[in-house]
């Protein structure tokens, strides 16, 4: 019996067992972010069970468990930090309520936009893609022809360099995997502008700020082009390229296991049959004419870590042949003297980059550069073809100047990331620059060597600088860069600070500001080594608008130069000193639209540039022969998938530059009258690039035709004027020249093939 | 009584023992009955949420993993809102990777090139390039997994489809895979009722597509 009795004890509790498994209990409950609006979708679960719900448009749910007593509940929604809370389940309605916190996380924090404009496909809300750079009509492959386009930067087409916001083309420099590029721009003629030596097919993102830059770059005044070299290439390719400017092959080969990949290129380009063709404005002796080998290698060292290695050979020669202004009104025609200017550049580069993260929170970014650069320039002035004997050109009719830079750098930075994308960044950069010069007077029977001027320099900087986010709404940066110049034996600090708040979903404001320092420019270090830093101050305020497939922008600005560099200063060393100054501000506009038109993807951008500076040889503070007030551009893209075909254009405008006039107010002349200096401008500048491409695919390769206009319709374009050096007419007014580009239009042809050596798709095709 | 309550107990017991997988079964068989009606990216969101509360306890089935992703990358490819789909995919490759730990199969290798499929679609002509070889290589390894999958030549056939004939795609190399998509499936037994049988139904229109 007692036997049964147990038996029967065990009954009971096995139908207590079955009895309890069927008492359930209602978990009710709301789930709201930490604004309290309603989620959506949000997973509620009973740990440890299958039971659980999904809230509803309201952020409600509820569900019946046949859990007992204390139980853990969870909350877990994409992009939320997920949320457990202990409850007891004692009564037949349970309500637990969630109120879940979004994760900082960088698709949806808020981006620090003062200042800078970035072309990426890897991060979100940027203004431009890769291949933007690379479309944009007017650009003809050039990166800073893409970056014209854009807010900021002015149509100086005669000059060397990005001239942005009231900078001088020096005022922007070019920065490559981190490391500074000494030598961004290729060998030219003065007045007719260079094109930027890199191809910006070697380019996954670019940066180009306008100013309030990371403390990670410096020794630029107004402005940084900071671009990032591709990784490692999805497949195997060869590339042929036939143009009406030249031709040239490569071939990147990726390895088998997928880890490395080397390349080689080589281009060569040569004017002559397509200036035979269509007549230029100057005579060339020598057309442009440019052999460049380039190399890559790239290697995945473990799984998150790479090293990158570019680098290249190019040899540039270019020879021509113009007028002499000073000899133009001379009076008899058939003594118009010729200036000669040839160049021959040898140039070499090579960067190398490694990227690693390690113990799981901290990356490491290295990079160096080891770089040269020769030129070898011819200058003379002819009289019916050979130097001309005049004494009124004296010491400059043949003369040979042989220019040369080596630079060697390296670059560290640290970087570890906290919690929630805030990130801490520092390091160190050391840049070895040799600088040489050497001036030949040639026509006498012994030679002149002026004595070769020769400048070492060592700079070295540390940097600092942390992301803090403190929700996705608002983010700050703030960094420190402290740089020492042996050339100049000075040293700098130089604080930036950078904010941003994120107004709505599509609207957010940004701030900037920061100190920007940078060594005078090599002709007056040749000079004077006693100089001291030239000096900007940065205030940048931009708000963003970004309406899907649209994108407006605003930003104003507020800059302030000092310690420029003036010329002719009585008692200082050369006449050079770092006494001038001026300002920069100005409104600008951007907007992106790829929605409104369907199928068309087109910009416009705005700048007004109110400028002004004293420096060099000027009379007085007033807006800079460089810089234009109004610039506007628009920018449109159409490509017809199904014909494989698109036109891309841009129209840019400008109003007139200020030039100096040297019949009303002379700088050389002691009795100048400033009241009338740089009081002309030159007419406006229009411009219009169309260009057309059609992709095909001929046999095996991708093959793409591009047809390009520049000017087609011809405008006249005026960038200032020269003004003969003396008055051999001795009629009191100097004779004067206006600078115009080498022709009025330029037509590209091109055809570009690529065949990818990769035959896994062939492969997977053929076993169907 | 003493053989009445010793049956009760067995009874009791082994359905205990045998509720486990019964459950999971029934579970199972009720979410995807809920996937198989999901036509809104909300619908994917309930019946991804709930294969992902059967995921978190039965850490040795890789099948919950693998449908809340399918759930997640329908959800993904139907949404609105673009900007989200990165988020949507992230999640949805990171259960593939939790799948293929328990068991790697050449379905969850179908499901990882859907994935990049998903994040083209945003942008076809900006991630085309880097996206659509990825895809492709999943699949590839798909197939020489298994090729009797049939989803394999479903998805390529659906590539192929969506690419330009300039960058080697087309409805003629298209309709040749969904050809053998549809053969395929209609080979195509799975090895039990709750193994994937999606695509047949999509195979066939997109064959019907291509003849158009």
């Amino acid at each position: 019996m007692p036997f049964i009795f147990s038996m029967k004890k065990i009954f009971y509790l096995l139908l207590l067992m079955v009895n309890t498994s069927f008492a359930q209990t209602t978990i009710k409950g709301k789930i709201t972010d930490t604004k309290g609006e309603a989620l959506i979708g949000v997973n509620i679960a009973v740990k440890n069970s299958y039971d659980g719900a999904t809230s509803n448009a309201t952020g409600e749910f509820s569900f019946e468990t046949s859990e007992k007593d204390s139980v853990i509940i969870t909350a877990t929604y994409i992009g939320y930090v997920p949320q457990e809370k202990k409850v007891l389940l004692n009564a037949k309605n349970v309500i637990v309520n969630f109120s879940i916190k979004e994760k900082i996380n960088d698709l949806k924090a808020v981006v620090i936009s003062a200042g800078s404009f970035e072309a990426s496909d890897e991060k979100k809300g940027t203004v431009l893609k890769a291949l933007d750079i690379v479309t944009t009509a007017g650009s003809n492959g050039d990166s800073y022809g893409a970056l014209k386009t854009l807010p900021g930067a002015q149509q100086t087409n005669d000059r060397e360099g990005l001239f942005v916001r009231g900078g001088t083309g020096a005022e922007t420099q070019t920065f490559i995997d981190g490391t500074w590029v000494r030598n961004a721009f290729s060998a030219s003629i003065p007045d007719l502008g260079a094109r930027g030596r890199f191809s910006p097919f070697i380019f996954k993102g670019t940066v180009f700020s306008t100013g309030g830059y990371s403390a990670l770059y410096g020794q630029a005044l107004s402005s940084a082009v900071i671009l990032e070299t591709i990784d490692l290439p999805d497949r195997s390719s060869a590339n042929l390229n036939l143009s009406s400017v030249g031709l040239g092959g490569s071939f990147q080969q990726l390895a088998k296991n997928k880890n490395s990949s080397y390349g080689i290129g080589y281009n060569y380009t040569n004017l002559t049959p397509y200036f035979w063709l269509i007549k230029q404005n100057v005579q060339y002796n020598t057309a442009p004419t440019v052999h460049q080998v380039d190399v890559n290698y790239r290697i995945k060292t473990s799984k998150t870590g790479i090293f990158k290695f570019y680098g290249y050979l190019n040899h540039t020669n270019i020879d021509i042949q113009r007028e002499n202004v000073t000899s133009l009104d001379y009076e008899n025609e058939n003594k118009r003297y010729q200036d000669q200017f040839g160049i021959k550049n040898k140039n070499v580069y090579a960067n190398f980059s490694y990227k690693e993260f390690f113990k799981k929170d901290w990356k490491i970014n290295v990079g160096a550069c080891i770089s040269s650069n020769h030129d070898d320039i011819v200058l003379k002035i002819l009289e019916n073809g050979v130097v001309t004997n005049d004494s009124q050109f004296k010491y400059r009719e043949d003369l040979g100047i042989k220019n040369g830079n080596v630079l060697a750098s390296g670059k560290i930075v640290l970087e570890k990331s906290l919690n929630n994308l805030n990130t801490i960044r520092f390091g160190v950069e050391h840049i070895y620059n040799q600088e040489k010069t050497l001036v030949k007077y040639q026509p006498l029977v012994s030679i002149i060597d002026y004595t070769p001027i020769q400048l070492n320099e060592n700079l070295s900087a540390v940097f600092a600088e942390s992301d803090i986010y403190i929700t996705n709404d608002i983010a700050g940066k703030i960094g420190v860069r402290g740089e020492y110049s042996s050339l100049l034996n000075k040293f700098n600090i130089a604080p930036r600070i950078s904010a941003a708040y994120k107004l709505n979903r599509r609207g957010q404001i940004s701030v900037a500001y920061g100190l920007f320092y940078q060594k005078p420019e090599l002709s007056y270090l040749f000079q004077n080594t006693q100089l001291q830093y030239m000096r900007a101050d940065h205030y940048i305020v931009n708000y963003q608008y970004q309406p899907k497939d649209r994108l407006f922008r605003l930003e104003a600005y507020y800059k302030n130069y000092t310690s420029l560099i003036k010329t002719s200063v009585p008692g200082a060393l050369n006449g050079i000193a770092n006494t001038g100054k001026g300002y920069a501000r100005g409104i600008e506009l951007f907007y992106r639209d790829k929605k409104s038109i369907k199928g068309i993807d087109f910009w416009i951008s705005y700048s007004w540039l109110d400028t002004k500076r004293n420096y060099l040889n000027y009379l007085k503070q007033v807006q800079p022969d460089f810089a234009a007030t109004h610039t506007a551009n628009f920018v449109f893209k159409k490509f017809w998938v199904k014909q494989m075909f698109g036109i891309n254009g841009t129209y840019t405008f400008s109003t007139g530059r200020p030039y100096i006039n040297y019949n009303t107010s002379n700088p050389n002349d002691v009795n100048a009258n400033a009241d009338l200096f740089m009081r002309d401008k030159t007419i406006a500048y229009h411009n219009l690039s169309i260009s057309a491409n059609y992709i095909k695919t001929i046999q095996k390769a991708f093959t793409v035709f591009v047809i390009s206009i520049n000017n087609p319709f011809g405008f006249k374009q005026i960038y200032g004027y020269n003004y003969a050096a003396k008055d051999l007419n001795q009629n009191g007014q100097l004779y004067s020249k206006a600078i115009i580009p080498a022709a009025r239009q330029f037509i590209f042809l091109g055809m570009f093939m690529s065949f990818g050596i990769d035959r896994t798709q062939e492969a997977i095709d053929n076993n169907l | 009584m003493k053989k009445i309550i010793f049956a009760l107990a067995m009874m009791l017991l082994s359905s205990s023992g045998w509720a486990a997988s019964e459950q999971y079964t029934n579970a199972m068989k009720g979410l995807l009955q809920k996937m198989g009606d999901a036509k809104s990216p909300e619908a994917y969101q309930a019946a991804a949420n709930g294969f992902e509360r059967i995921a978190n306890n039965e850490k040795s089935e890789w099948l919950p993993a693998y449908y809340a992703s399918f759930c997640y990358i329908m959800q993904a490819m139907s949404i609105q809102d673009k900007d989200k789909v990165d988020g949507i995919v992230d999640h949805a490759e990171t259960l593939l990777e939790t799948a293929s730990t328990i068991q790697s199969n050449d379905e969850i290798l179908c499901l990882q090139s859907l994935c990049k499929s998903a994040r083209i679609n945003v942008n076809p002509m900006a991630r085309g390039m880097k996206y659509g070889p990825q895809a492709a290589e999943l699949i590839a390894k798909a197939k020489t997994m298994n090729p009797n999958n049939p989803r394999v030549y479903y998805l390529e056939g659906q590539s192929k489809f969506y690419t330009p004939e300039a960058f080697g795609g087309g409805k003629d190399k298209a309709k040749v895979l969904f050809e053998k998509a549809v053969e395929t499936y209609a080979a195509f037994k799975p090895s039990n009722e709750l193994m994937p049988v999606w695509g047949a139904e999509q195979a066939k229109e997109m064959l019907e597509a291509c003849n158009k």
